[in-house]
């Protein structure tokens, strides 16, 4: 463990370590999900929310005009919906609000960062597949303690196959604070 | 300035900084639409339990705000072809955010520019880049998108 648990007691970063072996033996296990069809209410709520005021995710007309077969996602749209279907019952949900098999009892996360490809901008209407594959584990030691950073590949792809968008999506992993583990 | 004219972007070129004063109303519109029930983004007791300030900016909605500085300097002629970031530091409802992005790369067709997120203690949230291309009306395919 870290020069500040040299015997590796701390209960976190035990909590830790063993999440980091978990998600390391399933490196390379691929989900893929249907997403189904996009649709423009959804764009422009999502555009709405960023504060984005081009009319090109609004409106068809304004869309089409700017060479888009209808109205066009921000950028980032894709990589950012967290469950495209109806999420899990409240019940099967863990104590921080995310689905069963993200959240891990003593441990707390939060998004680190993306690096994206985009192919294809996502307009509306498009069918869509998920692909999904753990990439990378890795368990660093900061000044703040342990932080594991897991890597998830995520390819959006239309059912015929076409991609749309590439993810690297990586999460960092921490203990909670001591008293609330 | 750029925008939709011919003039075309340089290197070094800075476009107008966005500034953004999240509210806790933009958290819960951005979750919501995302189908993100993480607790840390709209459960202040909860997200202090985990030992944050409040509850916290989502690290998708940052990574919206510092797309939009270019996209909104480039017009929707440009597309945003790749793009990459890292949250450095957390942000939530009632920071001053200012997203800044500079030009590092440009030409006829394809820009590339670096992306920086500060709040009001000039701490950097967010660093990243991103790379535009340029499409021309006559190449876009209404079928595909483009």
């Amino acid at each position: 463990m870290t020069a500040r648990d040299p015997a590796g007691t701390d209960v976190g970063g035990g909590l830790l370590r063993r999440y980091c072996d978990a998600m390391r033996a399933r490196v390379g296990e691929r989900a893929d999900s249907a997403i189904g069809v996009v649709d423009a209410r959804m764009i422009a709520r999502y555009a709405r929310a960023i504060g984005a005021t081009d009319p090109i995710h609004y409106d068809a007309d304004a869309a089409r005009a700017a060479g888009f077969a209808d109205v066009v996602a921000p950028p980032n749209m894709i990589t950012a919906v967290v469950d495209w279907g109806a999420g899990a019952p409240e019940s099967e949900l863990g104590p921080d609000g995310t689905a069963a098999g993200t959240a891990v009892p003593g441990l707390r996360i939060m998004g680190a960062g993306d690096d994206v490809r985009v192919l294809r901008p996502l307009v509306a209407g498009t069918d869509l597949v998920e692909e999904r594959v753990v990439a990378e584990v890795t368990l660093r030691h900061g000044r703040s303690g342990p932080s594991a950073f897991v890597t998830f590949a995520h390819t959006f792809r239309t059912p015929a196959g076409e991609v749309l968008t590439e993810n690297r999506r990586t999460i960092v992993v921490r203990p909670l604070p001591e008293d609330r583990r | 300035m750029t925008g939709a004219g011919d003039d075309r972007p340089v290197a070094g070129a800075q476009p107008a900084e966005l500034v953004v004063v999240p509210t806790a109303l933009q958290l819960f519109r951005y979750s919501a639409v995302t189908w993100n029930s993480h607790r840390i983004h709209y459960d202040p007791a909860y997200a202090a339990a985990e030992g944050h300030r409040g509850v916290l900016v989502q690290s998708h909605l940052h990574a919206a705000l510092a797309l939009r500085v270019m996209t909104e300097y480039l017009g929707p002629a440009w597309r945003v072809t790749a793009f990459g970031y890292r949250i450095r530091h957390p942000a939530a409802p009632g920071d001053t955010l200012r997203f800044r992005g500079t030009v590092v790369e440009a030409d006829d067709d394809h820009v590339r520019a670096e992306l920086t997120e500060h709040n009001q203690d000039d701490v950097r949230c967010l660093e990243g880049t991103v790379e535009l291309e340029r499409v021309e009306p006559e190449r876009m395919d209404p079928e595909h998108g483009r």
